[in-house]
């Protein structure tokens, strides 16, 4: 039973009511701390972290919400970013081996959504003095203002251990993952997401199909024919494969070296007009024997798209062969089962009418649509499908 | 190379094949599809990226707060300031709150003596967090303090009712006679008679108290709520259902009785009118957990994301190690998922911590389930003592029972 609620009124002749339970909704508040490999040189350590915090805690103490509309916009969060920076900096601290250590924590924010909300997420450093594997790891976020809540750091590697920091358990010793299970664990990691991003990104995934759907069949006269021989298809294939393949992994490694930095807006937008012109092409032939060449042109822009991704999984110098490594093969993988599937499939429909009218020509038209579509949505920024 | 040849309709027929393949690629990849959790950089600097506090309750609390910051020591501002959170917590269920709450009281939270009105406040916070034994410390000093203070008697009684010591309940609410409006006390004893075997003579005693002169529109509404509640799991679903909605008509911050009034329309199968009674924008996951449950067996659309997301609430709360909410997390596995062996041991769990009607059904019917009678027996033995008739509750004990 419960309802002590508007007996405090009664009695009390006061507005606390709290007799129904406060419950399950809304957890109390926390901040999620990822650790990644420290990266050892000759005399010091230097440990990165992801950091989230939710932005209805950082709005309680250093204002978020500039105008008091009771919304907190992506403009008032980039305003606040010195403010939040010099809050976080202050409240993490380090030592190795009883040596102090610097808090970084670096602009700009970026943006994620958490199960109570939406939280900045922000990457930070630890640069210590000398070599050890014990952190000694101390962190006063909120406390004062919010004594239930919690700071929760993961520690990536072999056993994602998981370490808790209340109000009254400020100080732990964290243990730092050793590079091995570390770099086994990214490189795994990164072929999944490399897999993933080939298959839930759809523009990729067309673009393929719409350079793939013309191999099987050659221009004669005007017209589509089929291919009479498997060779010569096969040869089509890995050329237009191997070339989108080539080119992506050149941008890649050269964004995600940090040599070449294009807007992601342009890239995304470059990238829904290069699926646009794949699939015309299909209807109206412009490009013929050289489809490898747009191929590879067209794949050198679809590179910058995955370095998006990959920035996405907080990327840190000293893992950055490893998981680029991975990304890539993961994304070949991910190629070479699309492939494998459609081209005998396609070689042995190859002279049906349906494959010529249904399948290039309505699908060309399709994958053309969809993509005329992202590209409005890209370069405006109004969703028009979801997706 | 040489080329193969195919009849006409093996060609046809690798057409459609290819077409399905094709098809089945999009699917596939449209079902992997998954919101991403990575970060990201809004496009639009207008873009809201979540909604806080605003208006003019919020300008109090911030009033407040400068106030409090400038005199730490001012213990009329710090409990104000308390109450306005508990206030706008028990409409939203944000346990962000209570713990604003206790940061305002910070300066007496950590007191070997803390003032009267502090003990009281904290003793709420406690129950609501149901720290259940800290909070019966608070109230036991309190009532030594303040004995013709009628308020910590009746958290008394309401804390010892949950903790199912029913005898010392009803000796706080004898407590209350003569402190207070005598409606309170028939209300205090009412709700541990009810639970404890004897809802016809509560109902009786809040039907009879209703009709005296003089009675509040606020009284009569917790009067009627309890009322439902006791009818509710005394069997009496028309009655339970007009009172559970008199009390959520003239209290929309109700969230109880409106968490009641859900779990009947459930029981009845009336889960359409769930789905209305809590809208997909209500921010009270409790209240969503019966809409879940509700749009789960009307294979609504928005089903499988509101499942989702009460599911990645729980997961959060286990990993900071809150155990507030096993008897919704239960209940999710239970009704939601329909997974009675991940929600027996939570189930068992939570029968340590509170024993209420709905903590003995959700550990009977996930131990039915899954045939384990032994986890069942305490929740067996408790409806046996309390003469539980609530009939979900019935059927579950035969279940488990010989």
């Amino acid at each position: 039973m419960r309802r002590l609620s508007v007996a405090l009124c009664l009695v009390a002749g006061v507005a606390v009511s709290l007799g129904s339970r406060v419950a399950f909704g809304h957890k109390p508040s926390d901040s999620y701390l990822r650790m990644s490999e420290p990266r050892l040189e000759p005399d010091r350590t230097i440990v990165s972290l992801r950091w989230d915090i939710a932005l209805r805690d950082l709005d309680r103490v250093v204002q978020l919400d500039a105008d008091h509309d009771g919304k907190v916009t992506w403009r008032e969060l980039k305003t606040a970013d010195p403010a939040i920076r010099a809050l976080l900096t202050d409240k993490l601290h380090a030592r190795l081996a009883e040596r102090p250590c610097t808090t970084r924590v670096e602009p700009p924010p970026r943006v994620v959504q958490h199960s109570d909300g939406a939280y900045a997420v922000y990457a930070a450093a630890l640069t210590c003095p000398g070599r050890a594997d014990q952190l000694e790891l101390t962190y006063d976020l909120f406390f004062d203002v919010d004594p239930q809540h919690r700071g929760l750091v993961r520690v990536a590697g072999g056993g994602e251990a998981l370490v808790v920091y209340a109000k009254q358990a400020r100080l732990h010793d964290v243990t730092l993952p050793t590079g091995q299970e570390q770099r086994q664990g990214r490189l795994v990691g990164a072929i999944g997401e490399g897999i993933h991003h080939i298959w839930t990104g759809y523009d990729h995934m067309l673009f393929l199909v719409a350079l793939l759907l013309p191999a099987v069949l050659r221009r004669r006269d005007g017209r589509w024919v089929p291919v009479d021989g498997l060779g010569p298809a096969l040869l089509d294939v890995l050329k237009v494969v191997s070339s989108f393949t080539l080119a992506h992994s050149i941008t890649l490694s050269l964004a995600a070296l940090g040599l070449l930095a294009l807007p992601t807006r342009l890239v995304e937008s470059a990238i829904a007009i290069s699926v646009v012109l794949a699939a015309l092409n299909n209807l109206v032939p412009v490009v013929r024997a050289d489809r490898w060449l747009a191929a590879f042109s067209l794949g050198l822009l679809h590179g910058f798209g995955f370095s998006s991704t990959l920035a996405d999984l907080g990327l840190e110098r000293s893992a950055l062969v490893p998981t680029l490594f991975g990304f890539n093969i993961g994304v070949e993988f991910g190629q070479a089962a699309v492939v494998a599937a459609f081209v005998p499939l396609a070689y042995a429909a190859r002279r049906s009418r349906f494959y010529r009218v249904g399948l290039l020509g309505v699908g060309s038209a399709v994958i053309a649509l969809l993509a005329a579509i992202w590209l409005y949505e890209r370069a405006t920024g109004n969703p028009v499908i979801s997706g | 190379m040489s080329d193969f040849h195919f009849s006409a309709a093996l060609r046809r027929r690798a057409g459609v094949l290819a077409a399905g393949a094709l098809v089945l690629v999009v699917v596939v990849t449209a079902r992997l599809y998954r919101p991403s959790d990575a970060p990201f950089s809004p496009h639009d600097d207008a873009e809201v990226l979540e909604h806080v506090p605003a208006g003019a309750a919020q300008s109090q609390v911030r009033r407040l707060e400068a106030q409090l910051a400038r005199n730490p020591g001012d213990l009329g501002l710090a409990t104000q300031l308390v109450r306005l959170h508990l206030a706008t917590a028990r409409r939203t269920g944000d346990a962000r709150l209570l713990s604003y709450a206790e940061a305002a009281l910070a300066p007496w939270w950590e007191l070997p003596q803390p003032p009267p009105e502090v003990l009281l406040l904290r003793a709420t916070i406690e129950q609501t967090r149901h720290e259940f034994a800290a909070s019966l410390v608070d109230l036991d000093r309190l009532v030594a303090l303040t004995p013709q203070d009628p308020q910590p008697w009746l958290t008394r009684a309401t804390v010892l009712g949950v903790l199912s010591r029913y005898d010392e309940a009803r000796a706080s609410c004898e407590k209350l006679a003569g402190l207070t409006r005598p409606i309170v006390q028939v209300v205090c004893k009412a709700g541990i008679d009810g639970a404890s075997g004897h809802a016809t003579e509560a109902v009786a005693a809040l039907t009879s108290a209703l009709t005296a002169r003089g009675v509040d529109p606020a009284e009569v509404a917790w009067a009627r709520s309890v009322r439902g509640e006791i009818s509710l799991y005394a069997g009496d679903q028309a009655a339970a259902e007009r009172d559970l909605r008199a009390a959520v008509a003239s209290d929309a911050d109700d969230v109880y009785s409106r968490g009641l009034l859900g779990d009947l329309l459930l029981d009845a199968h009336r889960d359409a009118e769930v789905v209305a009674l809590v809208a997909p924008e209500e921010v009270n996951e409790v209240l969503l957990l019966r809409r879940a449950i509700a749009a789960t067996r009307l294979h609504a659309a928005g089903a499988s994301a509101l499942s989702a997301r009460l599911h990645a609430s729980t997961d959060a709360l286990r990993e900071r190690g809150d155990a507030t909410h096993q008897r919704e997390e239960a209940r999710l596995y239970l009704e939601v998922d329909g997974d009675a062996a991940r929600a027996l041991p939570v189930a068992v769990a939570n029968w340590k911590v509170q024993h209420e009607p709905w903590d003995a059904r959700v550990l009977l019917e996930s131990a039915a389930l899954v045939g384990d009678r032994g986890a069942a027996a305490p929740a067996v033995a408790w409806a046996r003592t309390t003469k539980c008739a609530w009939p979900p509750v019935v059927t579950a004990v035969g279940k488990v029972s010989p």
